[in-house]
């Protein structure tokens, strides 16, 4: 039975250098429930599309950071990010650092990435269990985006919601 | 997607959750600060469901983040949690956690810096029979070992933050631990040489160069602190050096020894 393989994104080599993958060549084999899998690190390029759609892949996880997020970086996440939703192939992203940073830019820059950022806890890249379990989780939930839903701003809202507590 | 954003020093987190809880919204608070790991709340439904703020999650979690003064926010609606971590409800875990706050502020401003490593006072924890320690005091205690801080033993506590430093504050004033290397212990004890007719027949000369050195130091006069300052040798090496003396006749004790056989002991 041939392996689970997911790509393990990176926004620029430095990230990747401070990660697992950094000690090691090529692709890392691991079991996880759903049977063995190949993680498989990549920084992103332009070829991001062209992978996403070889069938090679089960799932996708992108560790970014605020410093890697120049302008420049938009449109090869958007063209990246189209391809693996017409390949039906999940995508997630997760905030190396400065979360709340890297969802303003995406916000900004790739508004259809936004629904795929996930940071829900330590990111700890340097440790082989922490990309196993964010495999294994990844995996085991859908994390295909739900239909875009109306954009909703509800800062105007806050902000009476606040006069109105009057303190 | 992301509905809201903004700075903390603008909207507090208890208004932000308040105000999440009262639009019935689902979806997930993500906050970050210069000062901690990034961390963040999920809600269903208006319910708060579950908090993360490295290395706490749940209750314990959210407790510390009402602390947050500064750092940013960002609301992303609709994205679930991986589990449920709280199961009460968010007003009455607003109302202790900024009670807790209040009392924590206060003893926060008692405590030494998050970067002083705390030690154990050794004499005291032995010789104190009528010490009664419950189990969370126990668990902070475990955590002192003369070279963790007290950011570490509050991080390694586990539980909520205010707890532990509550702890650690009662610790500290009932001189269960200390912020000084406590070292009295060592004044009290003091070795003397064995005399070469009391000494047994087959001593060997003394086994290291520490050994010597500290055989060389040893007068009858000088207390165990005294020769470590000289020395410059860590507490073990010397306490293991002192052990190896005295096994082979070279060292007794003037005064202290019961307090050598305790540390020993211990």
């Amino acid at each position: 039975m041939s392996p689970v393989r997911v790509l393990c994104l990176f926004s620029s080599p430095a990230l990747r250098e401070a990660s697992f993958f950094a000690a090691r060549e090529g692709h890392w084999d691991t079991e996880i429930d759903q049977g063995r899998c190949e993680l498989v690190p990549l920084v992103v390029d332009d070829d991001l599309g062209t992978l996403a759609t070889s069938g090679l892949f089960a799932a996708a996880t992108l560790l970014c950071r605020p410093a890697d997020l120049g302008p420049g970086v938009a449109p090869r996440l958007r063209s990246g990010a189209l391809a693996f939703t017409r390949a039906r192939v999940p995508l997630e992203v997760v905030p190396a650092e400065g979360p709340v940073s890297v969802i303003a830019w995406l916000v900004e820059h790739a508004p259809e990435l936004v629904a795929r950022c996930r940071s829900d806890g330590e990111v700890r890249p340097e440790s082989p269990s922490w990309w196993r379990d964010r495999v294994r989780r990844h995996l085991s939930v859908d994390v295909l985006p739900a239909p875009a839903a109306a954009e909703e701003d509800l800062s105007d809202q806050l902000r009476a919601f606040v006069r109105q507590r009057g303190w | 997607m992301a509905i809201i954003q903004g700075d903390l020093a603008e909207y507090a987190i208890p208004d932000l959750l308040q105000f999440i809880h009262s639009s019935r919204k689902a979806g997930q608070l993500v906050l970050e600060s210069e000062a901690a790991a990034p961390a963040g709340v999920y809600f269903a439904q208006g319910e708060l469901v579950h908090a993360y703020c490295p290395p706490r999650k749940g209750v314990p979690a959210l407790y510390q983040l009402l602390a947050w003064r500064q750092g940013r926010f960002a609301f992303l609606k609709n994205v679930a949690p991986v589990e449920r971590t709280i199961f009460d409800d968010l007003q009455n875990l607003l109302l202790d956690g900024l009670r807790r706050l209040d009392e924590y502020r206060l003893i926060a401003d008692r405590l030494p810096p998050p970067g002083t490593v705390l030690h154990l006072c050794r004499t005291d924890l032995g010789a104190r029979a009528d010490v009664r320690l419950t189990r969370g005091e126990w668990e902070v205690l475990a955590h002192v070992n003369g070279r963790r801080t007290l950011e570490e033993v509050l991080d390694l506590a586990g539980g909520a933050e205010d707890e532990a430093a509550r702890i650690v504050y009662g610790l500290l004033m009932a001189e269960l631990v200390t912020t000084a290397r406590d070292d009295r212990w060592l004044e009290a004890i003091v070795p003397e040489r064995v005399p070469p007719d009391e000494a047994p027949p087959q001593r060997g000369a003394p086994p290291t160069i520490l050994a010597n050195l500290v055989v060389k130091r040893v007068d009858g006069r000088r207390s165990l602190a005294a020769i470590l300052r000289e020395l410059d040798c860590t507490e073990r090496a010397l306490a293991d050096e002192l052990h190896l003396l005295v096994r082979t006749g070279w060292l007794r004790f003037a005064a202290g020894e019961d307090l050598y056989a305790r540390y020993l002991a211990g």
